[in-house]
C-alpha cells in the first residue's frame, strides 16, 4: 500500500514536471532545480553531455538557446495541440466543439485558459495537468481507501491516455524530437514519450492487481 | 521496461514537487458552469456539425464576437444568441451555392452566412466569397436609398440627390410606356430603343420573362465579354452551350487554366469534386501559362503558349487515330460522320484546299476514319510541341494518361484560351470537345455530359400565378444587339454596343440594305453590370454613356457605387445573396439540383409574424423595418415597375403581372414561385405527402435535388405512338408524318426546306435501332464533327477541327488564329499579356464591397513576368513596367497601362499575366447627397481615387490617392436606419492596405470581338519597357480613336455577315438567348421569310 501511494504520487509529480515544461518556455529556477539535481537530471542524458548547458549563464542559456527552440517548436513548427492532430483540417479547435473539452466537462473539470498561454484546452501541457488531477484525486481515494473511487478514477486516466493524449502524442513527440534543436528539449521530449508509455503500461498492470 | 520505469517514477518522485509547477489551468467543475451548458442547444462532437433542421427556427449559439473579446469560450462566460436559420443562395459568382443566413432575431441583423447542407450541389460548403457576403450585406459604403442625378448637373459630375422608389417607377415607367406604346404601334425603331443590360445574372428565368413581356427586342448580356467562346466550341458540336464534366467520378481530369480547381466557373463545388476524384487516383492535367494553384498541384503541367492549346488536342486526337486507339463504339454511334461522308460537295472541298489528297469512293465507317486518319496525319507531337512551347516528353506523358483514363475524361471549356484569342472557340472547344468525344468520354459515368442534362431553372415558369401565361414570341431583331455581322455569335455583342451606336457610317449601310437601326437607347438598365470598368475600352463607354443623345435614360440597378454608377440618372439600390429573390441552378454535377435565393430578414420577419402593409412591396417595407436601408429586390421592383409603365392594362403588360389570386392587384412573388416551383414534378410530389406547399419547402430548406445521376441524355428514349404515329416531345405529340428523317437518324420539322438547310432544322429526335432516343441538339441529332451550318453561313473552312500549321493556312485561316501567336512577337520587348485569370478571392466587379475579400486580396494584381524576361530588360521586382498594347491585326497602338513587376519562375517566358479582377477606382471619396445629413462612401476601401483628364480623344488616369481608413459613424438624424452599420464596421479603421489597389488594364484594350463567337479575345500584345522618372504604377493612357478604328478593321477585315440560307440572321437551331423570336424576325428585310409591318 505505501508503495502504490508513493508511486501515485511519483506520477503526480511527474505529470506535473512533463506538463510544466512543455505549456511554456522554462524560466532560471526550473532549470536550475533540474541542473542541481542529480537524480533529475537522468532524465536529461543528452542534455547532460551539453556543454553550454553547464557553462552558459543561466539566464543566457534561457534568452538564447531554450526559448528560440522552445518557439521553433511548439510555436512555429508543431503546434502542440490535439485537434491539429487528429483533424484532417490540422485547425487549432478552441471551441467548445473541441472532444477534449468534451472529455473534461463530462468528467467534472473546467478549463481556465486565462492562466496558461494556451490557445485551446487540448494543448499537450493541459492535458497532462489534467492527468495529474486524475491521479491526485486518486491519491486522495487511496488514502480514503475508497476502492470504487480509486478504480473508476484509474478508469478514466485510462480512457483518456487511449482516447487522447495515447492517440497523438507519440507522433507528435517524435515530431519534437526530429525538429529540436537544443539537447535539453530532445531529452524533454524522450522522457515525456518514455513516461507516457510507461504509464499506460503501469494502469494496465495494476488492472490485475487489487487497488 | 518495468524496471525502468520504477527507477524513473521513483527518481523524480524524489526530486521534483511537479504540482506545484503547473499551471493551475484545469479546475473542477463548478455549479455555474454547469448552469452555463445547460443554456446552450447543442454539444457538437464533429465539425461538420450542423443544427437539426428542426431547430432552425430557434437555435442558440455562443456569441463569435464575444469569444474573440473575451479570448474563447472558457474566458468569462458565453453569451448565447438566438438565431433564426434562412436558407439563401450566394451571389458571389455563378456556381449558385447553397447558403444560410443566421439572423439574431433579438436585434434583426444577419450575424453570420453558412453553407447549406441541404444543397447537394455545394454540400453545406462555401469558399470565402460565400462567408463574405456578411461584409457585403453590412458594407459601410452601399448605397442606402435610391439615389438620382441632381436636376441640372451633367451626367458624371457627381451631383445626386435622394430620391423615392415611387418617384423613380413613375419617371422610368412613363418613360418606358411612350417607347413600346410607339412600338405597339409599328414604329420598328422603338422595339429596339429599350435595353435591360444584365451582368452575371444569377437567376434563371424570372427576369427574362420581365423584358419579354415588354414587347421589343430589349434584352441584353454582358456575355460577349464573358463566354461566347467557351460557348461557340460546345454549341458547333452538342447544341449545349457548355460541358458539364462528372470530376468527381473522373480518372483524368484535363483543365484548360486554372478554371474549375482554382478559380473559375464552378469552384468550391468543381474544386470538391476534383479533390474527391484525386483522393481516388485520378490524375489532374492542367493547360495554363500560368503555374497557377491547380498547375502547382497537378500531376502533370503543359505551359503552353496562349492561343495554342488546339494543337495539342488535335495531336492527342491524331495519335489516337493512327493507333486505333479511339473509342470505336461510341463514335460510330454518336458522330455525324453519314453527313460528311455523303456531302460530296464538302469532300470536294477539303480535296480543293488540300486537306484531303482525294474524295473517298465508300461511304463506310471505315471511310470516315480513313479520312480523319488523313486529315491529321500531320498534327504530330513534334509539330504540337513546336506549335505550343511545351517540351514533347510531356506530351507523351498525357497521351499516356488519356489512354489510361478511357472514357473517364472531364474538362470545361469557357474562359481562358476560349475567351483569351481570336479563334479560341476552335482552339478550346471544338478541338478539345473532338479529342474527349474521341475517346467516348462524353455523358457516361466520369465523363463530361452537357449543361442542359444537369440544370433545373424554373424561374420563368410562374405563369401559372398570374392572369396571363406566357406572351408571344418578340417580332423584332436589334442589330445593336446581334449586329448582322455576327450571325454566329453566341451572345449579344454588347462590348461594342457603344461603338455601334457611335458609328453613322454603319447605320447608314445596313438602313440602305432595309434595316431599321435606332441611334439612341431611350432607357437604358444596367443590373449587377458596370461596362465602364469590365469591358474593353471603357473610356468609349463613358464618352457614350454621358451623351444624352445616345443613351435616353440611364437606369443602374447596383446595391454598392461602381464606375458605372456615376455615369448615369438612377442608381436603385437592389438587394445583394441575402436581399432577393431568386431562383437559381447550376450544372455542377451529373444531377440536377435547383435553389432559391431569398431576402433572409423578410423571411425571418414574415415567419416571426410580421405582416407588410403592401405583399407586392413586403421586401422594401422589410428592409426598411430592421434598418438595413430603402433596399429593395429586383423582382418585386420589375412587377411594380410593369405596373408603372401600364397602370390600365392598355398596353397589354399588366395581366402578365397581375395576380390570379387576386384580381387587381401586383402578383406576389410567393405567388410566382409557388407557381413556379410547383412545375417540377419530384418536388410537387413530396410536398404533397408533407402538406406544404413547393414555396415553403423552398423557403424553409433553399434547395432540391430532383434528379441524381444523370447520365447518357442522348440515349433516354422519345415517347412514340405506333397507333398515332407521333412522337411525344415536350408534352405535344408531333405526327411523323411532319417531320423528316435523314441519313443519321435525325428527326426533325419539314419546313423551311430543313432537308437541306442544316440551319433551319428544329431536331426532335434521333430514330437508332428502331427507337426513338433524344439523341443531341444539333441539327443531326448528333454530335457535329462536321457542322453543315457553318457551311451555310460562309466558314466552310472552319466546319471541322483543324488548326493552322503552316504559314500560308495562317494567313488563309486567320480567324481561328490567336492574335497573340507567336509568330506576331517580333520585337525584343514583345510578350502576350493574359489579363484575364481570376484571383479566387475575388469576383469580377463585385467584391470591391467586401472589406474581408479586399484584405486578402489587395495589390494582387502585379504582372507576372518571367525571371529570365524580366533580367533581360532590366525589371526588378516592385518597379512600374510600361505596358504598350499593340493591335496585331491593324498594328495600331492603342495606349498603355502602367503596373508593378513581379519577375517569378511560375510564368512561361514570353508571357505575362495580370489579374483583371483589381484596379477598381474612383473620382471621388465621399458623396454628399442633397436630402440626406451624411456624405456617402464611395468604394472607400477597395478602390483608389483617380485624377481622369481628357485631351481630344486621349483620356489619362492617374493614382491620385488608395484607400481610406476611418471611423464609421452614424451621424444622420434617420433613427430607423442603421446604415452605415458602424456595430458591424469597427475595423474600418483598420484598413491597412493603404498602397496600390492595382491598375485599370482594360481601359486600353480595344474592343477584339472573335469575327465568330463574338467573343471579346481579351489577350494582348504588349510591348514592355521599364516605367520611366514619370511613369507612376496605375497610370493609363487610351486613345479612344485608335480603339474605334481597330473595332472597324475587326469587323470589315474579318467578319462574314447575315444572311445565310433563306434570308436567315443566324441559324434557327441556335435560337437567341432570353426569350423567343418569330420566324420572321430571323430573317433580314428583304429576303422570303422576313414580313416587316412596313413592307
Amino acid at each position: 500500500m505505501e508503495n502504490i501511494i508513493e508511486m501515485t504520487q511519483a506520477r503526480i509529480n511527474m505529470y506535473g514536471f512533463l506538463s510544466r515544461l512543455l505549456i511554456e518556455e522554462v524560466d532560471p529556477f526550473t532549470l536550475n532545480k533540474i541542473k542541481e539535481n542529480e537524480d533529475l537530471l537522468e532524465l536529461f542524458p543528452n542534455t547532460k553531455e551539453w556543454e553550454d548547458f553547464w557553462e552558459k549563464d543561466t539566464m543566457k542559456l534561457v534568452e538564447e538557446d531554450l526559448n528560440v527552440d522552445f518557439t521553433t517548436i511548439f510555436i512555429l513548427n508543431v503546434y502542440p495541440y490535439e485537434s491539429v492532430f487528429v483533424n484532417d483540417e490540422g485547425h487549432i479547435n478552441p471551441t467548445i466543439t473541441n472532444p477534449t473539452l468534451i472529455f473534461y466537462r463530462e468528467h467534472g473539470y473546467s478549463i481556465d485558459l486565462n492562466k496558461t498561454r494556451a490557445l485551446s484546452p487540448d494543448h499537450i501541457g493541459v492535458e497532462l495537468e489534467f492527468m495529474m488531477n486524475l491521479v491526485q484525486e486518486e491519491l486522495n481515494a487511496l488514502a480514503r481507501e475508497d476502492e470504487n473511487e480509486v478504480k473508476r478514477l484509474r478508469e478514466i486516466q485510462k480512457k483518456f491516455l487511449e482516447e487522447h493524449i495515447g492517440n497523438w502524442t507519440v507522433p507528435y513527440l517524435l515530431a519534437v524530437k526530429d525538429i529540436a534543436e537544443t539537447p535539453f528539449y530532445y531529452d524533454v521530449a524522450d522522457a515525456t514519450l518514455e513516461f507516457l508509455m510507461s504509464d499506460l503500461e503501469y494502469l494496465y498492470n495494476l488492472e490485475e492487481q487489487p487497488a | 521496461m518495468r524496471t525502468t520505469r520504477r527507477n524513473f517514477l521513483k527518481t523524480v518522485a524524489a526530486a521534483v514537487g511537479g504540482a506545484a509547477l503547473v499551471k493551475g489551468a484545469v479546475e473542477k467543475t463548478t455549479n455555474q458552469a454547469v448552469a452555463e451548458e445547460a443554456n446552450l442547444t447543442f454539444t457538437p462532437q464533429h465539425l461538420d456539425y450542423y443544427p437539426p433542421f428542426d431547430k432552425w427556427n430557434d437555435w442558440k449559439e455562443p456569441s463569435g464576437d464575444y469569444w474573440k473579446k473575451h479570448g474563447g469560450a472558457l474566458r468569462n462566460g458565453v453569451k448565447l444568441i438566438n438565431y433564426m436559420i434562412v436558407p439563401t443562395v450566394c451571389s458571389n459568382c455563378e456556381a449558385a451555392c447553397g447558403l444560410t443566413a443566421w439572423v439574431d432575431k433579438d436585434e434583426m441583423v444577419v450575424r453570420k452566412f453558412m453553407g447549406n447542407p441541404f444543397h447537394t450541389g455545394s454540400r453545406g460548403r462555401n469558399c470565402a466569397k460565400g462567408y463574405a457576403a456578411l461584409s457585403q450585406m453590412y458594407d459601410p459604403d452601399r448605397i442606402p436609398f435610391p439615389l438620382k442625378r441632381a436636376p441640372g448637373s451633367k451626367r458624371g459630375e457627381g451631383k445626386w440627390v435622394r430620391t423615392t422608389w415611387d418617384e423613380a417607377l413613375k419617371t422610368i415607367g412613363e418613360r418606358m410606356r411612350e417607347v413600346i406604346k410607339k412600338a405597339k404601334n409599328g414604329d420598328e425603331y422603338a422595339k429596339k430603343m429599350i435595353m435591360y443590360h444584365v451582368g452575371r445574372p444569377n437567376y434563371n428565368g424570372f427576369q427574362p420573362r420581365v423584358v419579354w413581356t415588354w414587347g421589343g427586342d430589349y434584352h441584353n448580356s454582358h456575355t460577349n465579354f464573358c463566354s461566347s467562346g467557351g460557348r461557340l466550341g460546345s454549341i458547333t458540336w452538342s447544341g449545349d452551350d457548355r460541358t458539364s464534366p462528372d470530376f468527381a467520378n473522373s480518372r483524368l481530369i484535363f483543365l484548360s487554366s486554372s478554371h474549375a480547381a482554382d478559380a473559375g466557373h464552378y469552384f468550391q463545388q468543381h474544386a470538391g469534386y476534383i479533390a474527391d476524384a484525386r483522393a481516388k487516383g485520378a490524375k489532374l492535367v492542367v493547360m495554363d501559362p500560368r503555374l497557377s494553384n491547380s498547375a502547382g498541384m497537378a500531376d502533370l503541367w503543359l505551359p503552353t503558349w496562349p492561343g495554342t492549346e488546339a494543337a495539342i488536342f488535335l495531336a492527342m486526337a491524331s495519335r489516337l487515330l493512327q493507333e486505333d486507339k479511339y473509342n470505336r463504339k461510341f463514335v460510330e454511334r454518336w458522330f455525324n460522320w453519314k453527313t460528311l461522308m455523303k456531302d460530296k460537295d464538302y469532300l470536294n472541298y477539303l480535296k480543293k484546299e488540300g486537306i484531303i489528297s482525294k474524295v473517298p469512293e465508300g461511304e463506310t465507317f471505315d471511310d470516315f476514319i480513313s479520312v480523319l486518319k488523313e486529315i491529321y496525319a500531320p498534327y504530330t507531337f513534334e509539330w504540337a510541341a513546336e506549335e505550343t512551347k511545351v517540351p514533347i516528353d510531356r506530351l507523351e506523358k498525357l497521351y499516356e494518361m488519356i489512354l489510361w483514363a478511357g472514357d473517364r475524361i472531364t474538362s470545361y471549356f469557357w474562359r481562358a484560351q476560349a475567351a483569351g484569342n481570336r479563334g479560341g472557340w476552335m482552339s478550346a472547344g471544338r478541338t478539345g470537345n473532338f479529342l474527349l468525344a474521341l475517346t467516348g468520354s462524353i455523358g457516361g459515368v466520369g465523363g463530361t455530359g452537357w449543361h442542359h442534362w444537369h440544370a433545373l431553372g424554373v424561374g420563368n415558369n410562374g405563369g401559372a400565378s398570374t392572369l396571363k401565361d406566357k406572351p408571344k414570341p418578340v417580332d423584332a431583331w436589334s442589330e445593336l444587339l446581334w449586329p448582322p455581322e455576327w450571325p454566329i455569335a453566341a451572345y449579344e455583342l454588347s462590348i461594342i454596343l457603344p461603338h455601334l451606336l457611335s458609328d453613322d457610317e454603319w447605320r447608314k449601310k445596313w438602313e440602305k440594305r432595309g434595316l431599321k437601326i435606332p441611334d439612341k437607347v431611350e432607357v437604358w438598365f444596367g443590373r449587377m453590370y458596370n461596362p465602364v470598368w469590365t469591358n474593353p475600352d471603357g473610356f468609349r463607354w463613358i464618352e457614350t454613356l454621358t451623351d444624352e443623345n445616345k443613351f435616353g435614360l440611364t437606369i443602374h440597378m447596383s446595391p454598392t457605387w461602381s464606375e458605372t454608377s456615376w455615369y448615369v440618372d438612377y442608381i436603385l439600390p437592389v438587394g445583394l445573396a441575402g436581399e432577393r429573390h431568386d431562383n437559381q441552378t447550376a450544372e455542377t454535377k451529373p444531377e440536377r439540383w435547383t435553389a432559391f435565393r431569398q431576402p433572409v430578414l423578410r423571411v425571418a420577419l414574415k415567419k416571426m409574424g410580421w405582416k407588410p402593409e403592401n405583399p407586392a412591396r413586403a421586401t422594401l417595407e422589410a428592409h426598411k423595418k430592421v434598418g438595413l436601408g430603402e433596399v429593395w429586390e429586383d423582382d418585386e421592383f420589375w412587377i411594380n415597375l410593369a405596373w408603372a409603365i401600364d397602370p390600365d392594362g392598355s398596353l397589354g403588360i399588366r395581366q402578365y403581372w397581375e395576380s390570379k389570386k387576386n384580381p387587381g392587384q401586383p402578383v406576389t412573388v410567393e405567388e410566382w414561385y409557388n407557381a413556379c416551383f410547383s412545375t417540377i414534378p419530384g418536388l410537387k410530389k413530396i410536398c404533397e405527402k408533407m402538406g406544404i406547399t413547393p414555396y415553403e419547402y423552398m423557403r424553409d430548406r433553399g434547395a432540391w435535388t430532383e434528379e441524381t445521376n444523370v447520365y447518357n441524355v442522348m440515349e433516354r428514349e422519345v415517347p412514340y405512338d405506333p397507333v398515332k404515329k407521333a412522337i411525344k416531345v415536350k408534352g405535344k405529340w408531333i405526327p411523323l408524318s411532319e417531320c423528316d428523317i435523314d441519313e443519321n437518324g435525325a428527326v426533325f420539322l419539314k419546313h423551311h426546306n430543313a432537308k437541306k438547310y442544316h440551319s433551319e432544322r428544329h431536331i426532335l429526335a434521333v430514330k437508332k435501332d428502331g427507337k426513338f432516343l433524344k439523341g443531341f441538339h444539333t441539327p443531326t441529332g448528333h454530335l457535329e464533327y462536321y457542322s453543315k451550318t457553318l457551311v451555310e453561313f460562309g466558314w466552310p473552312e472552319y466546319a471541322i477541327p483543324i488548326y493552322p500549321r503552316t504559314d500560308d493556312q495562317r494567313k488563309k485561316w486567320i480567324h481561328i488564329l490567336s492574335h497573340v501567336h507567336h509568330s506576331y512577337m517580333n520585337e525584343e520587348n514583345a510578350f502576350v499579356l493574359n489579363p484575364i485569370f481570376r484571383l479566387v478571392y475575388n469576383i469580377h466587379t463585385r467584391s470591391v464591397n467586401a472589406k474581408w475579400l479586399m484584405e486578402i486580396s489587395q495589390n494582387h494584381n502585379p504582372v507576372w513576368i518571367h525571371e529570365s524576361d524580366a533580367k533581360r530588360l532590366g525589371i526588378k521586382r516592385g518597379e512600374p513596367v510600361k505596358l504598350r498594347v499593340i493591335d496585331t491585326l491593324t498594328g495600331i497602338e492603342t495606349g498603355y497601362f502602367v503596373g508593378m513587376a513581379m519577375p517569378t519562375q511560375a510564368i512561361r517566358p514570353g508571357v505575362v499575366a495580370c489579374s483583371h479582377h483589381q484596379g477598381r477606382w474612383r473620382v471621388r471619396d465621399f458623396v454628399k447627397v442633397e436630402g440626406f445629413d451624411q456624405g456617402l462612401g464611395v468604394m472607400t476601401f477597395g478602390s483608389t481615387r483617380v485624377n481622369i483628364e481628357r485631351d481630344g480623344n486621349t483620356w489619362k488616369m492617374r493614382t491620385v490617392e488608395g484607400t481610406i481608413p476611418r471611423e464609421v459613424k452614424a451621424k444622420h438624424h434617420e433613427k430607423w436606419l442603421k446604415w452605415p452599420y458602424p456595430e458591424f464596421n469597427e475595423d474600418i479603421k483598420e484598413v491597412w492596405w493603404k498602397a496600390t489597389t492595382g491598375v485599370w488594364q482594360n481601359a486600353v484594350f480595344p474592343p477584339n470581338p472573335d469575327p465568330l463567337s463574338g467573343m471579346q479575345c481579351w489577350h494582348k500584345k504588349v510591348l514592355i519597357e521599364k516605367g520611366g522618372p514619370d511613369d507612376k504604377i496605375g497610370d493609363v493612357v487610351v486613345n479612344t480613336d485608335a480603339t474605334f478604328k481597330v473595332y472597324q478593321a475587326w469587323r470589315d477585315k474579318l467578319t462574314r455577315p447575315a444572311p445565310g440560307p433563306n434570308g436567315l440572321r443566324r441559324p434557327k437551331w441556335m435560337p437567341r438567348p432570353w426569350y423567343p423570336h418569330t420566324d420572321s424576325a430571323y430573317r433580314m428585310p428583304g429576303t422570303a421569310g422576313h414580313s416587316s409591318h412596313e413592307e
